[in-house]
């Protein structure tokens, strides 16, 4: 039985975007597979919310594209991360392993209240 | 890549996007295919899954941040489209604006160059003017031994203290010239930061110099004595017939103003109570602030007995402060004011004919919003509109204010301002003018826009039920604005009714046509006493009458009608304290010379009898202070001034009366009274000479006459008197031409707006018109229904401008607001507000009432 879906919270999608990439350079269609295939089917990025992430962050200058040829032979539009994308994604993945702790933490206080 | 690059490769940007989403849609297909679905199948479940590509283009775009300089562009095509198809609209909105841009840009223009520009030397902004001021607000200059306690006392980091004088300068073989030699203490150029650029400056030995025997000369000097500067350096100079050696060579602005001469202080003698200098003081960073300096240096003064009485004060202000008009003074506010208000009557005038023009797009708004356009985005198309009418009226008032500008310079006679005004277009100027400006239009266009709007989304209901009435108030409050600003300049400019009478009173002739004019100064050394230079003018005289081509000479104090003093007379009618009345010092050949002849009595005599107890009197005088002209032999009480307690009031008796004469464009005549010059007294006069030939010829004639007197006289203007007076009252006449052509403008842009105001209400009723005239009604009928609204808003307007008037008078104490003034300005503009309305009205008169009815307005 697969897995339930899960939607994203605001804000997190650039952040798996830069992790997904930190360790090679992908085209949007592999990014969007490598998230599925990473969360285990839970994460499923709504395709047409993944280009404008990109260009976004393309922008800000935390990804940069170069067209090259894919594994089919067509020519794709790769990204890799920059410097200063490396540096954004520390800084995110920080701030979100406190918050994931804090929200762990309440929980499991919470489950361990007397009823 | 940056949003520059992102916008001009945006087309490329496109392509690999197509690419890009392309590729995404086919691997997901090959995916789904591989899962066994059909082509089919899977192309359309990954279109579900991908989501409408067009929105994600969309993202996408939004994603680069260039979305909005696109729509812009797009805003600002769609605009200058309809600007285009709409021409004799366009002109007419940008000419006005242009006009009002303009005129405000020369305003403040001259606000700059006389209030806010910066003296150009490194070290004014440091400095601090240390000066006298007694309680009357007068700002007697400084003594030596004064300027020596503040240099002692003053807890600052130097001080300078200077004095100028006009004074015969010359080569050996040149004539001599009338120039400004600046005495100037030790640190003075050197703090100010106005030292040579050619040769060197004064050693710290040579200000104590005593025979003034090196100077420091303007490149403008050196190069009208040797050539060039630089063939000045060692040459020699006789200043005040004393031969100086020039070592340096100032080539910019010149501090003292107008110096062409500098020469150490110690080479000027001074008497101990002689009132001469002016100071300034670098104050120390971080040191004692301007009170501190200012109680500490009054207090040493008054330890050393140096201020008298305790009416008179030292004050330590910016050096700005004492070379720049204070911008606080009210005739300055009064004047940006009345720039600003130039670009609000034309910002009205633009309102007002965007609402006359969205009028008749109320259809195509319409129809824009029943297919979908949302109302933000007509109400910024509209904007754009009038940003791009406000852009070419920026480029249009530039034009207007540089053509202004070159005429006001041209106007303006060399050396008449200081080196550091320079009157011009410069970004400061421009930047100010036009953001009050761009900030106002679209204000102005804002309600227009607005309103439109406000239009019902189905085309045949906009038809009939547009937000009219808003727009017509909108329309009222814009004419409203134009007409009251309107009258309020009409009425500054003095469009009295005593102008007209004044101008239709007869004056005698003076004929100043054949008159020839030249200053002359004496060397103080060469003429110390009454005596020599009594002898000197005496002689000169002979020497010019003996030449055969001049008939008569004076040798007046000033340039007639230029410089008239008030004084206070008590006499006849008006006994003490009397009334004000213009005072001129004349020569004895002064009224024969200008050629006007004596109404009753004589002229004053050659010998100097007459000085001490003679008077004449002009016709007004006369007939002002005892009602008829034969006042010969009659006395007058010549009084002191009230805050001057050392002078005594002075009895003299009327020897003649002179007619009001034509010397200058004055409409009302002034009492006036003239008292005998003692030229024993005057080292410096303004030559007038009357000859058989004509003044340009007699030029030369002049010159070599002087030449010959005393070669160390220094001459300068010699041109004719007309010319002479011309330039003058450069200062009055070029006042006087900006209020009435800012008065004219407004003029003008109120009546744009009257009709424009009709031509609206014409459009807005044309089926209501038509169907009056289908119905019967005549011309005359069809143009009383239309301009029977706008004698309400003329009477709004003018009752609003006459307040505004009544404001403006208390607030700047100006005259324009007497009931006669205001009736005059008010019939003014209501028969101009009728011929203005009666065209448009017209037309609508003499409409096809058919096709009006067809057009469906």
């Amino acid at each position: 039985m697969p897995a339930p879906r899960s939607d994203l919270p605001q804000g997190t999608l650039d952040m798996l975007v830069l992790q997904v990439l930190a360790a090679e350079p992908l085209h949007g269609y592999a990014i969007a597979q490598r998230i599925r295939r990473l969360s285990r089917e839970v994460v499923k990025v709504p395709q047409g919310t993944l280009y404008p992430a990109l260009h976004r962050l393309e922008n800000r200058k935390l990804l940069a594209a170069e067209w090259k040829t894919s594994e089919t032979g067509r020519n794709a539009k790769y990204y890799r991360l920059t410097s200063q994308g490396r540096r954004q994604l520390e800084a995110e993945s920080r701030s979100w392993e406190r918050l994931a702790e804090a929200v762990a933490a309440i929980l499991r206080g919470v489950e361990g209240e007397p009823g | 890549m940056n949003w520059w690059q992102r916008l001009r490769r945006r087309e490329r940007l496109e392509r690999e996007l197509d690419a890009e989403l392309e590729f995404h849609v086919d691997q997901l297909v090959a995916d789904l295919m591989r899962e066994g679905l059909t082509e089919r199948e899977a192309r359309r479940r990954a279109a579900r899954e991908f989501g409408p590509l067009q929105d994600v283009k969309d993202e996408c775009r939004r994603a680069r941040g260039t979305e909005w300089i696109l729509d812009l562009f797009t805003d600002a095509r769609m605009g200058l489209r309809i600007l285009r198809k709409e021409r004799s609209f366009a002109a007419v909105a940008v000419g006005a604006l242009s006009l009002g841009l303009g005129v405000s840009t020369v305003f403040f223009s001259l606000v700059y160059a006389f209030c806010l520009a910066a003296l150009p030397f490194s070290g004014a902004r440091r400095s601090s003017d240390i000066s006298l001021r007694d309680d009357s607000g007068r700002q007697p200059s400084l003594t030596l031994s004064q300027a020596r306690a503040i240099e002692d006392s003053a807890p600052v980091d130097g001080v300078g203290y200077f004095t100028t004088r006009t004074l015969p300068v010359r080569t050996r073989d040149s004539s001599a010239r009338q120039t400004t030699v600046g005495y100037v203490s030790r640190d003075v150029l050197a703090l100010m930061g106005n030292e040579p650029t050619l040769g060197r400056g004064l050693r710290p030995d040579e200000y104590q110099d005593t025979r003034g025997s090196i100077a420091l000369v303007s490149g403008r000097l050196a190069a009208d004595l040797f050539g060039n500067p630089n063939a000045a350096l060692g040459r020699e100079v006789l200043i005040d017939t004393v031969a100086a050696v020039i070592v340096g060579v100032i080539p910019g602005p010149r501090f003292p103003s107008r110096s062409d001469v500098w020469q150490p202080l110690a080479a000027l003698t001074l008497a101990p109570d002689e009132r001469a200098l002016s100071l300034f003081a670098v104050l120390r960073p971080g040191g004692p602030g301007a009170t501190d300096v200012s109680r500490t240096v009054e207090s040493a003064l008054r330890r050393r007995a140096l201020l008298p009485g305790d009416r008179v004060h030292l004050t330590v202000a910016p050096l700005q402060s004492r070379y720049l008009a204070d911008v606080s003074n009210p005739q300055w506010i009064a004047f940006i004011l009345a720039g600003a208000l130039v670009v609000l009557i034309a910002s009205s005038n633009v309102g007002n004919l965007l609402l006359s023009q969205g009028v008749r797009r109320t259809s195509e708004i319409a129809t824009r919003l029943s297919l979908g356009a949302t109302r933000g985005r007509i109400f910024r198309q509209l904007l754009a509109e009038t940003a791009i009418l406000c852009a070419a009226a920026i480029g249009g008032g530039a034009f207007v204010a540089w053509i202004a500008l070159r005429w006001l310079r041209a106007e303006i006679p060399p050396n008449a301002l200081s080196d550091w005004t320079q009157i011009g277009l410069n970004w400061h100027v421009v930047g100010m003018s036009f953001a009050v400006g761009a900030m106002t239009v679209l204000l102005c266009g804002i309600a227009p826009a607005w309103q439109l709007v406000k239009t019902p989304a189905t085309p045949w209901h906009a038809r009939t039920t547009t937000s009219n009435r808003a727009i017509e108030r909108w329309s009222t409050a814009f004419l409203t604005v134009q007409l009251a600003i309107s009258m309020l300049l009409l009425c500054e400019v003095g469009l009295t009714v005593q102008l007209y009478q004044a101008l239709a009173k007869p004056r005698a002739p003076a004929h100043l046509g054949d008159v020839l004019t030249a200053s002359i100064s004496l060397s103080p050394r060469k003429y110390p006493t009454p005596t020599h230079r009594a002898a000197f003018y005496a002689a000169l005289q002979h020497r010019l009458l003996s030449t055969g081509v001049i008939s008569n000479a004076s040798f007046e104090a000033a340039l007639p009608g230029t410089q008239r003093l008030p004084r206070r007379v008590a006499a006849g009618s008006i006994p003490e304290p009397g009334a004000l009345v213009g005072s001129m010092t004349v020569d004895c050949g002064f009224f024969a010379t200008v050629g006007v002849a004596l109404e009753s009595g004589r002229s004053f005599r050659a010998d100097s009898s007459d000085t001490a107890d003679a008077v004449l009197v002009n016709d007004r005088f006369a007939s002002l202070f005892f009602g008829t002209t034969a006042v010969v032999g009659q006395r007058i009480r010549l009084l002191p001034p009230p805050d001057d307690p050392k002078r005594i009031a002075i009895s003299r008796t009327i020897v003649g009366v002179v007619p009001s004469f034509a010397d200058q464009a004055i409409l009302n005549p002034p009492p006036l009274i003239f008292v005998p010059r003692d030229l024993g007294q005057a080292a410096a006069s303004t030559l007038i000479v009357r000859g058989t030939e004509p003044p340009e010829d007699l030029a030369s004639v002049v010159t070599d006459a002087i030449a010959s007197a005393d070669p160390d006289v220094a001459v300068a203007n010699v041109v004719p008197l007309t010319e002479a007076s011309w330039e003058a009252r450069w200062l009055g006449r070029m006042s006087q031409t900006l209020i009435l052509g800012i008065a004219a403008i407004g003029f003008l842009l109120a009546m744009i707006g009257v009709a424009a105001l009709t031509a609206h209400r014409v459009s807005s009723r044309a089926r209501e018109l038509s169907v009056r005239v289908a119905l019967g009604a005549t011309p005359a009928d069809v143009i009383r229904v239309v301009l029977r609204p706008l004698a309400l808003h003329l009477v709004v307007g003018l009752f609003t401008g006459a307040l505004l008037t009544i404001v403006w008078q208390r607030a700047f104490g100006s005259p324009g607001a007497g009931p006669g003034n205001l009736v005059l300005v008010g019939l003014l503009l209501i028969s101009a507000s009728a011929l203005f309305s009666v065209w448009p009205a017209r037309r609508a008169a003499h409409a096809d009432p058919v096709a009006a009815l067809n057009s469906g307005t």
